[in-house]
């Protein structure tokens, strides 16, 4: 039997892509520019999905109706990141969130956020927070900055 | 229900580890033909290949295609899945069960060693809104299911420093897993590298190089082989939202409904009495617990409780991943089918030193997507 | 087409992002040292299966249609080939127009059961005949690199 070697080549598969977000994110990121957060509402089962769905999958029902919802919410989950993306330590940890925001009534799907304002060891889940906007937004994702506490 | 019974007739299952000293050809290669030996079968019998494994984990698209010889597939009717190896043996089975085949392979691998695990993941997640974000990927998404999980049962975060702890333990018998030191106690864990809280470096899967080949043959055939069959009982694939938000994440709803219909066609009422032994693919610390309630495998409703009474030990009523489980060792798109395999072997009494005394019903489990979106359980028994 | 255009055209927002992973991936090293250490030499080295005897170059280390490893078993053959089958270019991968339209043909060396793929000049587009001879042209000064074949062109 031959002896077997190896080595090892490194790559970077590099592949840019654009993905047209269709028309429920193209409204929902419209209105971020306007400082305002938009959901649908399903039919059925009253739930408001945010960012909008086309189509509550539970109900199988097309979802037309849109709601504004209010910049202000609770806490429903969140997590502390000490790494990124790529598992490299971050120097300050981050706040992940997920917020649920009022004016959509009881049923509303909550909204990935970061959390700034509160220590990672004081963050709670239930805690209530309202949305700090980007001063001039342009209708992307990062128009809607982070959630902060609302002060009492 | 399937119209011929299906049974694992053979396997074989590499090292998990980094296999820095092989290519993903000679891999597969070695371990498809240590199981076609362990069958007791030549190529020529095999009717139909099921490959699992991941163009963005392999670096090219249809990458099945570069795969086909070492897997033995040269010439056959030969298709693979994204999803993990557990779903791979299902469409492999229900082939079979259609009556085309009579033999099938079914192939899982990836060589984790080769890419960014992580980057690779978040590619399934939805580009026009959460990958925009920047900090999703695998970890992150099962964060929050860990998060709510704990805050439901009011569970504090040692508890999954706990479950790691006790599958370290069962891999330290298991000569395949060798993707990290073993030997940590629950207290080093829960102190170990936090990531995305509550989950840490050591309660979250360790990504290594793998491959798992399962033979699988319908009746008649089944019962012609040199091995005995270990019969598919029954089996169920379910499936829920893809967004978190739209979950309740306390509980595995799609868990539970696949488990459902595997108990139905398995004939199985009292899931927590009659499964002897469960290999379950928990990803993270969390999900083995989750895993266990939505399954029906606790004695009450908290699977915390059972594991601290040692009921999912290896000495225990009903242990649960004595193989140490996907965060001991996990190959990527692997897990489902290494636990399929090893959930047989434990039929077979051929667990060696993790073997579980008197398993007549054994439960395997596989899952992908973010936060256990995709779940599959089968019941195997002689 | 400006913005306003686009979304009368039902065009929505457009969101950027990349498949963009890292990858180390593993080859056999010694099976390669062997061939390229060859055309160092201006000579073609493949593997030849156990059970078959089907010849491989460049060299395989599994027969898969025997479904056997082949281990030492090399085999020298002619760097003189057969065209198997060819296209012409006239864009690149991307779509650029070339200057002049290239040639890629698959060729078998005599001796070799497989098919290797390489530029083919010398000849015009019209010219080219699957079946034809080819010779490999060597690179003056061969470094033991893939890249010692420059190309194929037609044998006297």
């Amino acid at each position: 039997m031959s002896e077997k070697k190896f080595f090892r080549v490194p790559s970077l598969v590099t592949m840019p892509c654009a993905w047209s977000v269709g028309p429920f994110l193209d409204r929902f990121y419209a209105e971020l520019g306007q400082k305002k957060i938009v959901g649908t509402r399903c039919p059925k089962c009253r739930t408001v999905f945010v960012p909008p769905r086309s189509v509550c999958g539970a109900c199988w029902k097309p979802l037309t109706k849109w709601v504004e919802l209010k910049d202000q919410g609770e806490l429903v989950n969140y997590t502390v990141a000490h790494v990124d993306m790529r598992g490299a330590a971050l120097q300050t940890p981050r706040i992940l969130g997920m917020v649920k925001l009022k004016g959509g009534g009881a049923k509303v799907t909550a909204i990935y956020g970061e959390i700034k304002g509160v220590a990672p060891d004081r963050v709670k889940v239930g805690m209530k927070l309202a949305a700090v906007w980007a001063d001039e937004p342009k209708g992307e994702l990062t128009d809607l900055s982070y959630f902060q506490p609302v002060s009492k | 229900m399937f119209e011929r019974k299906v049974a694992i007739v053979g396997y074989a299952m590499s090292d998990q580890a980094d296999r820095i000293e092989d290519t993903r050809e000679g891999m597969i290669f070695d371990t498809v033909r240590a199981a076609l030996l362990q069958a007791g079968i030549t190529r020529d019998q095999i009717g139909t290949v099921v490959m699992c494994s991941n163009d963005f984990y392999d670096g090219h698209t249809i990458s099945n295609a570069f795969t086909v010889e070492p897997a033995a597939a040269y010439a056959k009717d030969e298709t693979k899945v994204e999803q993990d190896g557990m779903h791979a043996l299902l469409y492999a089975a229900m082939r079979l069960a259609s009556g085309n085949y009579d033999v099938a392979l079914v192939v899982a691998h990836s060589k984790g060693s080769e890419f960014e695990a992580q980057v690779a993941l978040s590619a399934q997640l939805d580009p026009t809104y959460d990958r925009q974000f920047g900090w999703f990927n695998d970890i992150s998404m099962a964060a929050f299911q860990a998060r709510a999980f704990l805050d439901k049962k009011k569970l504090p975060e040692e508890v999954l420093a706990q479950v790691a702890a006790k599958n370290f333990a069962n891999a330290r018998k298991n000569p395949k897993a060798k993707a990290r030191d073993y030997s940590a106690a629950a207290e080093a864990i829960a102190r170990s590298k936090p990531l995305f809280t509550p989950l840490r470096e050591q309660t979250v899967y360790p990504v290594t190089d793998g491959c798992c080949v399962a033979v699988l043959a319908a009746e008649p055939k089944a019962r012609k082989m040199k091995n005995k069959p270990i019969w598919i009982k029954g089996i169920g694939h379910w499936q829920e939202a893809y967004a978190l938000s739209e979950r309740d994440l306390t509980k595995m709803e799609s868990a539970k409904k696949a488990a459902k219909r595997a108990y139905k066609m398995a004939g199985v009422t009292q899931p927590a009495a009659e499964i002897k032994v469960a290999e379950l693919s928990e990803h993270f610390a969390h999900q083995e617990l989750q895993l266990a309630e939505a399954l029906g495998l606790c004695e009450g409703t908290s699977a915390a409780k059972n594991l601290e009474a040692g009921r999912f030990g290896l000495k225990g009523k009903l242990p649960i991943n004595p193989s140490g489980g996907a965060l001991s060792a996990c190959a990527l798109g692997t897990v489902g089918l290494v636990r399929a395999v090893e959930a047989a072997q434990q039929v077979l009494g051929e667990a060696g030193e993790h073997q579980v005394k008197g398993v007549k019903l054994a439960l395997a489990h596989g899952q992908c997507g973010p936060a256990a979106q995709n779940n599959v359980v089968a019941v195997f028994g002689k | 087409m400006a913005e306003e255009e686009k979304k009368a055209a039902g065009e929505t927002k457009s969101v950027k992002g990349a498949w963009d992973v890292k990858y180390r991936w593993t080859f056999r090293q010694d099976l390669m040292d062997r061939y390229v250490a060859g055309l160092k030499e201006k000579k073609l080295w493949g593997t030849k299966c156990h059970r078959c005897g089907r010849v491989y170059v460049p060299p395989k280390d599994i027969c898969g249609k025997c479904f056997e490893e082949i281990d030492e078993n090399w085999v020298e053959v002619k760097d003189r080939a057969e065209l198997v089958t060819y296209t012409v270019g006239y864009t690149s991968i991307t779509g650029q127009p070339y200057p002049e339209p290239q040639i890629t043909g698959t060729v078998r060396f005599e001796g070799s059961d497989s098919w290797a793929l390489g530029p083919i000049r010398g000849l015009k587009p019209e010219d080219i005949k699957v079946g034809m001879k080819l010779k490999v042209v060597w690179r003056e000064e061969t470094k033991g690199q893939l890249s010692d074949i420059e190309h194929y062109a037609p044998a006297e």
